[in-house]
């Protein structure tokens, strides 16, 4: 096992709000190593953007976090704005869904870009600038140096995600976290990204952490996959005991739940009856208990204790927190 | 003409037009560039393309929520092209529109029964309470939510709600714009088998819009690919998504991931974007990124043409063949 470059351990983030407490991710744990692609997996409310804003340090005011987060061995919670400043955006990146909120539309790219490397490096503007042209090219934007002087509003959306990871990389991070970086742009473009992704990961050695709803994009381009419900980990494992041995009935609902375009329909999707909860609504026993078709099986447990992560079988570190033991049998 | 087809459109164009300003001259969109559709009885039809296609305008049109700037509309064989106001009304008791965002397209200070009373209203007609009841089942929610409001619902309930307001006044097409985009997976689900549900019980049509081909296979019975305005392939799903002929379709469908790590794909990576529908390409929308384009491609569009004889059509010089298409 490559050692890890990123470690995540038993993150806590509780938002105080006017309505009390709100816990949003309630202790995970999860690490990355070099070149290697961690996909986090959820939907509304599971707490997977809130886990990436907190490892970035970009938790608002308001929020409390706890646990550990450790770059290269070093904690980084806790540090000093200016101390992490210095890390984010130079060891740690972070591209958003959100390319055209993530630009500045008084400036252009590649003075953006350029700003990025001045940053944390002490270069002349002009060495910046060429600096930022090259990373443009490599993000395969055409006549890059021309495009340079362009404004954001001149780029179409696959060419601006392109830019903010041109953006991200510039620094050559150790950690770049995706958060939906494919989720506003047409499915031919995300295949450009994706694929620019990967390229930049054999390259640069890149870990890579990415958040996504997406399974198709996760079951191509992750190692390993961390399943979040209602701020813990339901599931985690490599991308292979996910997909052929998925251990908890929230994973295979997921699988059962996501229609595919290469073979022909079922006749019905498997469906997870209700909706995600919201963070913190439930308290005891099993978060996914009430849309749970083994709760039955199980029984009490499932509502009064919280299951841990527990071994299961599989690649090597395949775990799932679930009480009922053995693999759920899929249900259509 | 058979009452069979729901809907017909015959070259409907759709142009937006930007006014021109002292730094800029007057310019058409042309977000749809004549399009030749039916849908019949007991049809879902399944509209993919990507954004700046022209599908969410097509569907608008269909539904006569825009006026075509060409073309004619025809709903259960009556020309509507031309209708307005209180003559579109008993047209709209046949197609009704479900939007993407159920959080925009319901009324915040409205309850679920007032905003299931207006297309009643709008056909002036007084409903019991029974019959709101009624659409609340059939879409799966229950009497005690209609006192209740749009925020006291999650997205998928929400999307419910917009779903039973269209089928109020009991039309027999509905035309849904992405009706599933901004749902959770889980939820998205629960909402793609309600409207098979619907189908068979109420014997309705769909035309459903998506940009997620994953989606639209799951309910679609045919397919029509749009790209820059114009239908480039539209067949029966199956044929459509096993065997593509169109370049543009076979690129698209490659490039949607698969839930199956390892799964090995022969993909397509399209290079650039796609051009402004402002000044689109002569001949053919797609052959400044078509890997198969030649000089013939730049002089005329090609129309849609049957492949093998059967009732899928592709409009391209070069379309994929057998073999090609099954690989």
């Amino acid at each position: 096992m490559p050692e890890p470059v990123l470690e995540v351990h038993d993150l806590h983030v509780t938002f105080r709000t006017e309505g009390g407490l709100v816990p949003a991710v309630a202790g995970i744990d999860f690490s990355v190593a070099k070149g290697q692609t961690l996909a986090i997996v959820g939907e509304s409310g599971s707490g997977k953007s809130v886990s990436s804003a907190a490892v970035m340090g970009l938790l608002p005011p308001n929020a409390d976090l706890k646990g550990e987060v450790l770059l290269d061995g070093r904690e980084l919670v806790g540090l000093a704005q200016d101390e992490l400043r210095k890390i984010r955006g130079n060891d740690i990146a972070l591209v958003f869904q959100d390319a055209l909120s993530a630009l500045n539309p008084y400036y252009s790219v590649g003075w953006q870009v350029a700003e990025a490397y001045r940053l944390h490096h002490h270069v002349s503007k002009k060495e910046a600038h060429q600096r930022a042209v090259r990373m443009l090219d490599l993000v395969g934007i055409p006549s890059a140096e021309q495009r340079a002087k362009a404004y954001p509003h001149e780029f179409s959306g696959g060419m601006r995600q392109r830019v903010v990871i041109a953006m991200a990389l510039v620094n050559d991070p150790k950690v770049l976290i995706a958060d939906e970086p494919t989720t506003a742009l047409d499915v031919t473009v995300q295949a450009q990204i994706m694929r620019l992704l990967a390229d930049v990961q054999t390259e640069f050695g890149t870990a890579l952490v990415l958040i996504s709803h997406d399974l198709g994009v996760v079951a191509e381009v992750a190692d390993d996959v961390l399943v979040m419900y209602a701020g813990r980990a339901a599931e985690v494992g490599s991308v292979r005991d996910l997909f052929f041995r998925a251990a908890h009935p929230y994973s295979l609902g997921l699988l059962g739940a996501m229609p595919r375009v290469d073979v022909p329909p079922k006749r019905r999707l498997a469906t997870i009856p209700g909706s995600p909860p919201s963070p913190g609504s439930i308290e005891t026993g099993c978060a996914f208990q009430p849309r749970c078709a083994y709760t039955e099986r199980v029984g009490e447990r499932c509502i009064t204790e919280r299951p841990e992560l527990t071994p299961r079988p599989g690649e090597g570190n395949h775990e799932a927190a679930c009480h009922l033991g053995r693999r759920p049998e899929v249900t259509l | 003409m058979s009452t069979d087809e729901l809907l017909r459109l015959d070259g409907v164009k759709k142009y937006f037009g930007l006014r021109g300003s002292p730094f800029r001259r007057a310019v058409a969109v042309k977000a749809v560039d004549g399009v030749d559709l039916v849908v019949r009885r007991g049809e879902t039809v399944g509209l993919v393309g990507e954004s700046g296609s022209g599908k969410s305008t097509l569907a608008r049109v269909s539904t006569r929520l825009l006026d075509p700037t060409a073309g004619r509309v025809e709903i259960g064989g009556q020309d509507v092209t031309r209708l307005r106001g209180r003559r579109l009304r008993p047209v709209r008791r046949k197609i009704q529109m479900v939007f993407q965002d159920p959080q925009a397209s319901l009324n915040p200070r409205q309850s679920v029964g007032t905003i299931l009373t207006t297309p009643f209203r709008a056909q002036k007609i007084r409903p019991t309470r029974a019959q709101l009841v009624e659409l609340l089942h059939q879409v799966g929610l229950s009497e005690e939510h209609l006192e209740r409001y749009p925020h006291e619902f999650s997205g998928g309930q929400r999307q419910r709600i917009g779903i039973a307001r269209a089928l109020a006044v009991r039309p027999e097409l509905l035309v849904c714009d992405e009706p599933v985009s901004a749902l959770d997976v889980s939820v998205q689900a629960q909402v793609l088998n309600l409207l098979a549900d619907l189908r068979d019980e109420l014997g309705l049509s769909y035309v459903l819009v998506a940009h997620d081909l994953a989606v639209v296979r799951q309910v679609s019975d045919r397919i029509a690919v749009m790209y820059l305005g114009t239908i480039v392939e539209e067949g029966p799903a199956a044929e459509v998504y096993s065997s593509p002929a169109h370049p543009y379709t076979r690129a698209l469908l490659s490039a949607v991931p698969v839930p199956e790590p390892g799964a090995v794909r022969d993909r397509i990576v399209l290079t650039g974007d796609v051009p402004t529908p402002i000044d689109p390409p002569s001949g053919c929308p797609f052959r400044t990124r078509c890997y198969k384009a030649e000089d013939v491609c730049a002089t005329t569009r090609p129309v849609l043409e049957p492949v093998a004889g059967g009732a899928h059509r592709v409009a391209c010089y070069f379309p994929e063949t057998p073999l090609e298409r099954t690989s």
